[in-house]
């Protein structure tokens, strides 16, 4: 069985401050910190490629404590999912092609770019471990890096302070000793006729924010509840709830709806913005390591516009749960 | 209770800071408080509540609570 060995991030250092942004975006410090959530957003440097954010990801999981401490670090890698859909380029050839090349990766290995937007991580780790599991590989990474900068227009207030740059490298291995976090249930959900409400247009990004609000505040909850019931599950048996951090005011809005606690959805990346597809695997790295968390549930929305959620269960190597 | 009374209490339950009562039903939303995301939240509870949908061109003239409820009224003819 595939689960989640460990996951490494990488944020440019380079920061946008929103709070010197708010007389040109007329919002309120109030607004910043009680509604969009986003202190600052991350940029990467102009001459960072999507490519290098994603061998910079790859170096932070190299130094995570499992990577460091296993006697083959992360072994051979067999194959290399990157989800994006800011490639290196014009994505011709495929970014993980790139990626594996920087990485000096061995020719036994598939690559693949997955191109999805915020839920991004969720649909690609369920589409990464089904991959490996048929083919019986044992290591693989799969890597989130969607830097919206190059699409962003810096002077649209419904876009400009909420994206920020990253990348993720999440290592999907073998469970052999121990237990591991690893996806045991999921469901998906398209709504193909409103993809105009987040689209790249001309090469500037266009987001009808009601649109995705709606969609996302509406979406998301079905979603969670109906993976719940088929999973047969209470809402008290999960312990954490882990949303896309598309803004403060969304993931509020969802958890108002689920009727959940604050301690059990956490707020993250205030320092960074929302990184699309990597927002998710910032916050699952430190739960990955520590054991405390049992069950988690994951929920990436967006770009569609789409949701796809899973169960994340901790196992070990013969199934069963820890 | 009447539509005025439950849009003006959609309203204090999303944003409960925002001023408005039935004196002001005529005053800007914004000018009493609400911002564009709390509107995006008071619209989708309109639409869950009453059964309608809210076109995006309709959306932004629906700024008034008076506004909300003459085009709620609309929806039922």
């Amino acid at each position: 069985m595939i689960g989640i060995g460990a996951i490494g991030c990488y944020v440019p250092e380079l920061r946008i401050a929103n709070r010197e942004r708010m007389q040109e975006f007329e919002v309120t410090e109030e607004f910043l910190a009680g509604k969009l959530g986003f202190q600052a957003v991350a940029r990467k440097a102009e001459s960072e490629q999507t490519s290098d954010l994603c061998v910079k990801a790859v170096a932070a999981l190299k130094a995570e404590p499992a990577v460091a401490a296993a006697p083959h670090g992360l072994g051979a890698i067999q194959c290399l999912f990157l989800c994006t859909q800011n490639p290196d380029g014009r994505g011709l050839p495929h970014t993980s092609a790139i990626v594996h090349e920087k990485l000096g990766l061995p020719a036994a290995c598939a690559c693949l770019d997955i191109s999805l937007g915020c839920s991004g991580f969720v649909h690609s780790l369920v589409v990464a471990r089904a991959f490996m599991e048929a083919n019986g590989m044992t290591s693989g990474l799969l890597l989130t890096a969607d830097p919206y900068s190059k699409i962003l227009d810096h002077h649209d207030r419904n876009t400009a302070m909420i994206f920020g740059d990253g990348a993720a490298a999440t290592w999907l291995t073998e469970i052999r000793d121990g237990a591991l976090l690893a996806p045991t249930r999921a469901r998906f959900h398209t709504e193909g006729h409103r993809h105009k409400a987040l689209q790249n247009r001309d090469g500037v990004l266009h987001m009808d924010g009601r649109a995705v609000f709606n969609f996302s505040a509406t979406a998301v909850p079905v979603e969670i509840n109906g993976l719940l019931a088929e999973a047969g599950l209470g809402k008290d048996a999960i312990d954490l709830y882990l949303l896309h951090q598309g803004s403060r005011y969304i993931v509020d809005t969802i958890r108002t709806r689920l009727k959940l606690d604050e301690a059990r959805v956490p707020l993250a990346l205030a320092d960074c913005g929302n990184t699309v597809s990597s927002s998710i695997p910032m916050m699952l790295q430190g739960l990955v390591r520590d054991a405390g968390a049992k069950r988690i549930v994951l929920s990436g929305f967006g770009v569609g516009l789409a949701v796809a959620t899973c169960l994340l269960e901790r196992k070990t190597s013969n199934g069963k749960k820890q | 209770m009447t539509t005025t009374e439950s849009v003006i209490g959609i309203i204090k339950d999303i944003s409960p800071q925002t001023k408005v009562d039935a004196s002001n039903t005529g005053h800007e939303l914004f000018d009493l408080g609400l911002d564009s995301l709390d509107h995006a939240s008071v619209l989708l509870q309109i639409e869950e509540t009453f059964g309608i949908k809210i076109p995006d061109e309709d959306s932004e003239r629906l700024i008034t609570v008076d506004a909300i409820v003459r085009f709620i009224g609309e929806q039922d003819k």
